[in-house]
């Protein structure tokens, strides 16, 4: 603890330090040579652009029970999240309520008095430790056990379990920014042949039926969300997630970008139409005859997918194509990237 | 600190405050180091900027902190305002801020809004209130020391956070805008790529900077309440905030070096084209990298960041709680040793931020079960809290109400944390507004709450006046009441589907009913923004002309009321010797008054040398 001020030790740190600093401008250099300037020259409203409206006002005559509450439960397995998050909420509000009593009470009838005394105890008893030991055990049986039975079950025997056989409506999700594109196997069954269906933002599903989702971004990590189901998984650049999920009624729903991916993030909406097993079968066989005939070969932009994998019947006897991504399409992939 | 004083001295003995010798066998070795008094500085630059005094570094550590504590809950007010109100423009300041949209907080403005409010409040708020103030302030004063071990490199890590704040207040200003891929960051929305602009790479040499402040910082703080502890002063001796502290160091230890590790690597892909953690499919060369290795990394620092922010405020409370209920903390050896095994726990639980990314289901089994497991030490020390103030007599006084508030608010978080570790009810709930909730309570509104707790409380020690009780109540029910609420009703939100980090969630007709509540929860974030406000005034009036404060105005007998207020520079005139725990209060033998002090030599009481 002596206070000799060595400047010299102290400064070469803030030399070197601005040194990285300067770094950091130099490494996005080009990228910022296109300030806001540039780009309001290009469209004086660009900022305007995204800003958004406040919604009109829409009379809602549910009772508030149902409006602050999740979305009525699509699937077979979305039981076991209202079952699981009730008890719990349940459990944690006696829990709660006990420890606001104790608060409210010891602040009521214990505050201070001059002529009182606290009552003199430490817990350093052999009961006290035990006791405060065993409270803990009490906690783990009677909180904790339910929850992990319940992960166990919900993530082994449900999530896990992915539905296989020739019933499974097969659909492939490659989300982009801001974009959900979907893809169906088609009247062949078999995905990356000429026949298969694309969309976007629009996920067909027929009711009653599972479906297996295999999901990869194309950019960044997008999620995969629709409350009605009571689930939501990523989408990665670089990795296959799989999700399956069936339905229980009809209907149209919205799905949602739950994970941060850009300006636009909020406007990544796509939506979830479940239709009568029919409706679905003829809607999958017209759009695939009418994406075969207007399939182009040479038209490698439009086209992705990856393999589906040991479920694709058709895999063994006509390897699938691979999206293989052409040199001048690589170019204009990485346009914006400051390496290029 | 020269060389010399770094050999452990096993034979310098001195006496108490009242005379008495009560040494007859050698000390401990290595439980307490010789150190010298060195001369008050008398360069101004010495004594107030370049100080290595932990005294005045605790001072610059809280200043720093207030300072971005304001700009960090300005942008949550513009958060909470889109939200409530789409495409108006914000009142009076808007038209500054966003002169292209007429005032309305535009979309790239809004992400860039949310992924610095939390940065700031972690890193820049925080962080150095809780942690670089109190801990600066407390460490040597708490176990009896003249000064932390290493003062050069105390100085060292207040000037790395100052650095690391000049750039990180660089970045908000710079063309494209400060960095906008959510405070984690994840690649690949983090590379260069589709967050262009040199926000993002100030942003990671910011952080760095305040992760290298922080090792400093705890490098210090692990090695001064390891060697320096005052003689007598064992581990269950030291009062249980430096416990809080000293945990908190550990985890700041061993888990900032894994971030700086994700940091350097996401810096190296931005800036050098290298392919950590960019995917094949739009990788430039043909090496692949992969997202998931980043969100490991940083979780493995991130979980225990949650608990770096809190168990400061664990420790702090369960001694504030104890001393104005003139009670013995219930229990003060066991919520010692939960909150180490907390500590332990919070290393091996990570997996549980990364549920929906496809983790096996052995992986998310077993971390919902670690993670369940905290509720067992948890549920131990909230035992212990209630237990202490149970039959006590209660002085509520500005201090004593910001820690019941913290154990409301914590008990809200951390019951709501058992819906979220149980991946069976995670499975909807993750990434929606429940998850915001429940971690403001936790270690948002419990750490800042136990952060004004400790400022209140140690203020008269600090700057020797006390702070005035009227305001601070006042401030007290401004800040607890909507925060709280505000919490409560995003648990509602996040419960009806409403995911996080969405500029404008009535793009989706399912949220749209959800609109009045975001405006119920504008109006009570403006209320407890302006209810700040107390504090303030508070501040300044009581550093100007506040009531002198005495040694020990609180009648409180840790070591560092036996000193003046403000301490001397070189805290203590005689290294005291420790013969009482910290909680020594309404011993039945004690007469005269109700609360013992640390280094007061009670017969029949006090314990003659304690190890």
């Amino acid at each position: 603890m002596h206070y000799r001020f060595s400047s010299s030790r102290f400064f070469s740190i803030f030399i070197n330090l601005a040194f990285l600093l300067s770094l950091a401008f130099v490494g996005s250099s080009e990228v910022q040579a296109q300030t806001r300037e540039t780009l309001h020259s290009q469209n004086p409203n660009h900022e305007k652009d995204q800003v958004h409206v406040m919604p009109e006002k829409t009379v809602d005559n549910r009772p508030w029970s149902e409006i602050y509450a999740s979305p009525k439960v699509l699937s077979s397995f979305g039981g076991v999240f209202d079952q699981t998050f009730w008890s719990v909420s349940i459990e944690g509000i006696i829990c709660f309520l006990i420890i606001f009593a104790v608060l409210a009470w010891c602040i009521l009838f214990r505050s201070y008095k001059s002529n009182r005394r606290a009552a003199f105890f430490d817990g350093t008893s052999k009961v006290a430790v035990w006791g405060s030991i065993g409270f803990g055990l009490l906690v783990f049986v009677v909180l904790d056990i339910p929850l992990i039975l319940s992960s166990y079950k919900h993530t082994h025997h449900v999530m896990w379990n992915y539905p296989t056989g020739p019933d499974v409506v097969r659909v492939m999700v490659m989300p982009q920014q801001w974009v959900w594109n979907f893809k169906y196997p088609g009247n062949d069954g078999q995905f990356n042949t000429d026949d298969d269906i694309d969309t976007i933002n629009e996920l067909r599903v027929p009711v009653g039926k599972k479906v297996m989702l295999q999901i990869k971004s194309k950019d960044v990590i997008h999620g995969f969300m629709l409350p009605n189901l009571r689930y939501q998984i990523d989408a990665m650049p670089g990795h296959v997630t799989k999700f399956w999920f069936d339905t229980t009624y009809t209907g149209d729903f919205e799905l949602a970008c739950y994970h941060l991916c850009g300006t636009s993030h909020y406007k990544m909406k796509g939506f979830v139409k479940v239709l009568e097993e029919s409706d679905f079968a003829s809607w999958v066989r017209e759009n695939s005859e009418w994406a075969k005939a207007k399939f182009d070969p040479e038209d490698k932009q439009v086209q992705w997918g990856w393999n589906w994998g040991a479920d694709d019947k058709l895999q063994s006897q006509n390897p699938a194509p691979q999206m293989q991504l052409q040199p001048a399409q690589k170019q204009a992939l990485h346009s914006t990237s400051p390496k290029n | 600190m020269t060389t010399d004083t770094l050999n452990p001295s096993h034979t310098s003995l001195h006496k108490d405050a009242h005379g008495h010798d009560h040494h007859h066998e050698p000390l401990e070795p290595g439980i307490f180091e010789d150190q010298h008094i060195h001369p008050d500085p008398t360069n101004f630059w010495l004594k107030w900027v370049f100080s290595f005094d932990h005294k005045v570094i605790a001072k610059q550590f809280l200043f720093f902190g207030l300072f971005w504590g304001v700009i960090g809950a300005f942008m949550s007010v513009l958060i909470r305002w889109t939200q409530a109100y789409p495409g108006v423009p914000f009142p009076v300041l808007g038209k500054i801020l966003y002169p292209y949209t007429d005032g309305v907080v535009p979309a790239d403005a809004y992400t860039a809004l949310f992924t610095m409010h939390g940065t700031i409040m972690i890193f820049f708020a925080i962080t150095p209130i809780l942690i670089g103030t109190l801990g600066n302030l407390l460490i040597p004063l708490q176990i009896g020391a003249r000064d932390m071990i290493f003062p050069w490199l105390n100085m060292l890590s207040f000037w790395l956070s100052a650095l690391g704040g000049v750039v990180m207040f660089i970045s908000l200003f710079v063309p494209f805008g400060p960095s906008a891929a959510g405070w984690t960051m994840y690649p690949t929305l983090s590379h260069a790529q589709w967050l262009p602009g040199s926000g993002t790479n100030l942003w990671l040499i910011s952080i760095f900077f305040m992760g290298f402040s922080s090792i400093t910082g705890a490098v210090n703080y692990i090695t001064t309440v390891i060697r320096l502890r005052a003689p007598g002063m064992g581990f269950f001796d030291m009062p249980l905030t430096v416990w809080g502290l000293w945990l908190t160091a550990i985890l700041n230890a061993l888990f900032l070096p894994v971030l700086a590790a994700g940091l350097i690597l996401l810096f190296l892909d931005r800036t050098f084209g290298t392919n950590f953690f960019m995917a094949a499919a739009i990788s430039q060369s043909g090496t692949q990298g992969d997202p998931i290795l980043y969100q490991h990394l940083f979780w493995i620092f991130g979980h225990p960041e949650v608990y770096i922010l809190i168990l400061p405020g664990w420790g702090l409370v369960s001694d504030l709680l104890s001393f104005f209920s003139r009670k013995p903390a219930f229990g003060a050896k066991l919520t010692a040793l939960s909150m180490t095994c907390i500590t332990l726990l919070s290393m091996i639980v990570y997996g549980h931020h990364m549920f929906t990314t496809g983790l096996s289901p052995l992986l998310t089994t077993g971390f919902a079960t670690l993670t369940l497991l905290i509720s067992i030490p948890s549920g131990i020390f909230f035992l212990n809290w209630l237990a202490t103030i149970w039959k006590g007599n209660l002085q509520l006084n500005t201090p004593m109400w910001f820690s019941l508030g913290v154990v409301f608010t914590f008990s809200l978080g951390g019951l709501t944390g058992l819906h979220l570790a149980a991946a069976s009810s995670n499975a909807l709930l993750h990434n929606t507004y429940f998850v915001v909730g429940h971690f403001h309570l936790t270690m948002a509104v419990a750490a800042l709450l136990s952060s004004y707790a400790g400022v209140y409380f140690w203020f008269p020690k600090m700057f020797g006046k006390m702070m005035d009780e009227t305001l601070g109540k006042l401030h007290f029910w401004f800040t607890f009441i909507p925060v709280v609420l505000i919490f409560c009703g995003m648990f509602v939100l996040g419960y009806s589907g409403m995911h996080r980090r969405i500029y404008n969630p009535y793009e989706y007709s399912y949220l749209k009913p959800l609109l009045p509540l975001s405006k119920v929860l504008m109006v009570l974030v403006f209320t407890v923004f302006f209810g700040q406000l107390f504090f303030f005034i508070n501040l300044f009036k009581s550093l100007k002309n506040g009531k002198t404060a005495g040694p020990n105005p609180w009648n409180v007998g840790t070591l560092e009321w036996t000193v003046p207020s403000p301490p001397p520079h070189h805290n203590f005139d005689v290294i005291p010797t420790v013969y009482n725990g910290p909680h020594v209060y309404g011993h039945p033998d004690v007469k005269d008054k109700d609360w013992l002090g640390q280094s007061e030599y009670r017969e029949g009481i006090s314990a003659p040398v304690k190890g």
